[in-house]
């Protein structure tokens, strides 16, 4: 009994390993890459424009209306984006939709904003650097202390001495307290980086789920209360520091949504992109002072949104056509399930089962055939062996053949 | 009986034992004098910067060693029972054969735990005296896994060196290079930590592989 136990369990192992290792080999020998091309929102032609290249491999750029340019003519349609290029030409506009715009104005107002899952999904440490605000001299120094936040307060730990720095940590706590914080935080976001020309501190969501602003301000604590209400339910928040100094950066609540918040009011402003789950969606924003590109995109689908940056209103819209490719299709017959352990949307190692398919079965049926052919004389006590051959495939007809006794 | 079938085992064991303990520690402490060179050169701060902004544990050169070591002990355990079919006289021991591989695998199995425990203590004394509880726990859960890569492929070893024919043998072996494989697919700091209970279950699972063997060698199976 003991044996048999032995045997299935190592049968169980050898079948688990061929459900990881083949699927990863057939995706290993026959995927293709999925390319999609470099896309932007005019705010010359007011439709979103391409980078493509003719059959000759010569440049060709297109837009959503049908009309194709060369680089040239694709550099004047986004000015805000080829400033610089149009600029040495002596080509850049002086106005652009009636709004007069300079150079300096494009370079200031420009930013790329990235995301993805993996960014996201990952261990963390629970530990970050929150920055002088208003350092001596220009460039940010990094802190000699590192912050966590527990249930009772905050507290920073001097990096020299691996001790807790106890004054600091109790009038950021008393601070943070007066200003109605309740321990803990749900949502600590901020960036550490020395590399940057200001800083926005960190943004904090406290056990209520009210959103704070917390800033280090030569040595002293500033914490601001904002008044986004709590029902929102801010899920994720990412730090911004670009340039023009307009937003603080981008959140999600619980229902998705994706909004800008402004520095200037701590205003809120719903992005109108859809749902996007930061967790789940890869995320781009290219803008400037007149409109965002924003990508969203995860394994199945792609979108682009064109945003006027000027009140937050959808421009227009955009889904690329995504196709399952030949390969993904075959595999769907081969293999009854996969199972695989990372993930390009999270950094995390764990067993993760998927692509359940039922046509796999016609492939687990002839392999049965096979194995019953192949042991005609011994049928009746390999039932079950035929029908986990029928269900798993591959997966179990290869390790049984492998491990017969001989 | 038991206590002669520890002897046995130690006299198989008695050098690699010492050596392997001394490569163990030897290894550690030298990870640990690369971690403690950053600290003076460069400043304890700085080391906890590269912590917590680099994907890095900066102990990456222990990452194979419990494995090796793991491998070694079982040829070493393992290899003189099966020369000559020795294994046939320690199965007509008085004593119950599932018992005595059990015991035997045991008494590698502990060995080595108790290096690895004794890694481990050489590794959170220092650690914890320069860097906070979060990054000596984050360091020390990274680690994990490399130790259990070292137990379960010690195990499996011993499963591959007792099965008396080489064609299994080798549907073995591939079998243990896969699961092997498993304990090292991400190099990001506690990736592994939701994958420990299956990968502790599968240690477990393990011990119990080399019994199939052994009950293959006493039914004859043999090139």
């Amino acid at each position: 009994m003991m044996i048999k136990t032995i045997k299935g369990a190592i049968l169980l192992v050898a079948m688990l390993l061929m459900a990881w290792l083949l699927p990863w080999f057939y995706t290993f020998l026959t995927a293709s890459p999925s390319w999609s091309p470099f896309t932007l929102y005019s705010c010359v032609v007011h439709s979103f424009a391409s980078v493509g290249y003719d059959e000759e491999g010569n440049f060709e750029g297109r837009d959503r209306l049908g009309n194709t340019y060369t680089e040239n003519q694709f550099d004047s349609i986004l000015p805000m984006f080829y400033y610089r290029q149009l600029a040495s030409r002596g080509a850049f506009p002086t106005r652009i939709e009636g709004e007069p715009i300079t150079v300096q104005e494009a370079e200031r107002s420009g930013f790329i904003f990235r995301n993805s899952p993996s960014d996201i999904n990952r261990p963390g440490t629970g530990l970050y650097q929150l920055l002088e605000s208003v350092p001596a001299r220009v460039d940010f120094e990094a802190p000699t202390d590192v912050f966590r936040i527990t249930d009772t307060g905050i507290e920073f730990v001097d990096m020299e001495s691996n001790t807790v720095n106890r004054a600091k940590s109790e009038a950021f706590t008393r601070r943070m307290l007066d200003r109605g914080f309740r321990f803990p935080a749900r949502v600590v976001a901020g960036n550490a980086s020395t590399r940057k020309s200001y800083d926005n501190g960190y943004f904090l969501v406290d056990a209520d789920g009210a959103l704070f602003h917390m800033k280090q301000m030569l040595g002293r604590p500033f914490v601001r209360r904002t008044e986004i209400p709590a029902s929102l339910g801010i899920r994720h928040f990412f730090v911004t520091e670009f340039p023009d100094q307009r937003l603080f950066g981008f959140l999600t609540d619980r229902q998705n949504r994706l909004y800008a918040l402004e520095a200037e009011d701590y205003s809120l402003h719903e992005i109108p992109v859809g749902e996007f789950d930061p967790t789940q969606d890869g995320i781009m924003i290219i803008g400037d002072k007149f409109y965002w590109t924003v990508t969203v995109q995860n394994a199945e689908s792609e979108r682009l949104v064109a945003v006027n940056a000027r009140d937050y209103s959808k421009a227009d819209e955009y889904r690329p056509d995504t196709t399952i490719e030949a390969w993904e299709r075959r595999a769907e017959y081969l293999f009854p399930f996969t199972l695989s352990f990372t993930s390009p949307l999270d950094g995390f190692v764990k067993p993760r089962l998927a692509g359940f398919s039922w046509q796999a079965l016609g492939l687990g049926a002839l392999l049965a055939l096979a194995y019953a052919l192949l042991h005609r004389r011994t049928i009746r006590c390999r039932i079950p062996a035929l029908c986990g051959i029928l269900l798993f495939g591959l997966f179990l007809f290869i390790p049984l053949v492998a491990m017969e006794k001989r | 009986m038991i206590k002669a079938i520890f002897y046995k085992e130690w006299i198989k064991m008695r050098y690699f034992y010492p050596l392997s303990a001394l490569l163990l520690t030897g290894f550690t402490l030298y990870a640990l004098l690369r971690i403690q060179r950053v600290i003076t050169f460069r400043g304890v701060a700085h080391l906890w910067e590269v912590l917590l902004e680099k994907e890095v544990v900066l102990i990456d050169t222990l990452q194979y060693l419990p494995m090796l070591l793991g491998i070694l002990l079982a040829l070493t355990q393992f290899v003189p029972e099966m020369s000559q079919k020795r294994l046939k006289l320690t199965l007509h021991l008085p004593f119950p054969e599932r018992r005595m591989i059990l015991l035997m695998e045991g008494i590698g199995a502990g060995a080595l735990t108790l290096l690895l425990l004794l890694q481990g203590a050489i590794l959170w004394g220092y650690l914890a005296t320069v860097l906070p509880p979060e990054l000596t726990a984050r360091i020390l859960l990274t680690s994990l896994p490399w130790a259990l890569a070292g137990l379960t492929l010690y195990l499996l070893t011993a499963w591959i060196c007792l099965e008396p024919t080489w064609r299994r043998r080798i549907v073995n072996i591939l079998i243990a290079a896969a699961i092997g494989r498993l304990f090292f697919l991400s190099d990001l700091p506690e990736a592994y930590n939701g994958m420990i209970p299956w990968l502790v279950l599968l240690l477990a699972g393990s011990l119990f592989f080399p019994l199939l063997s052994t009950w293959r060698f006493k039914q004859g199976c043999q090139d």
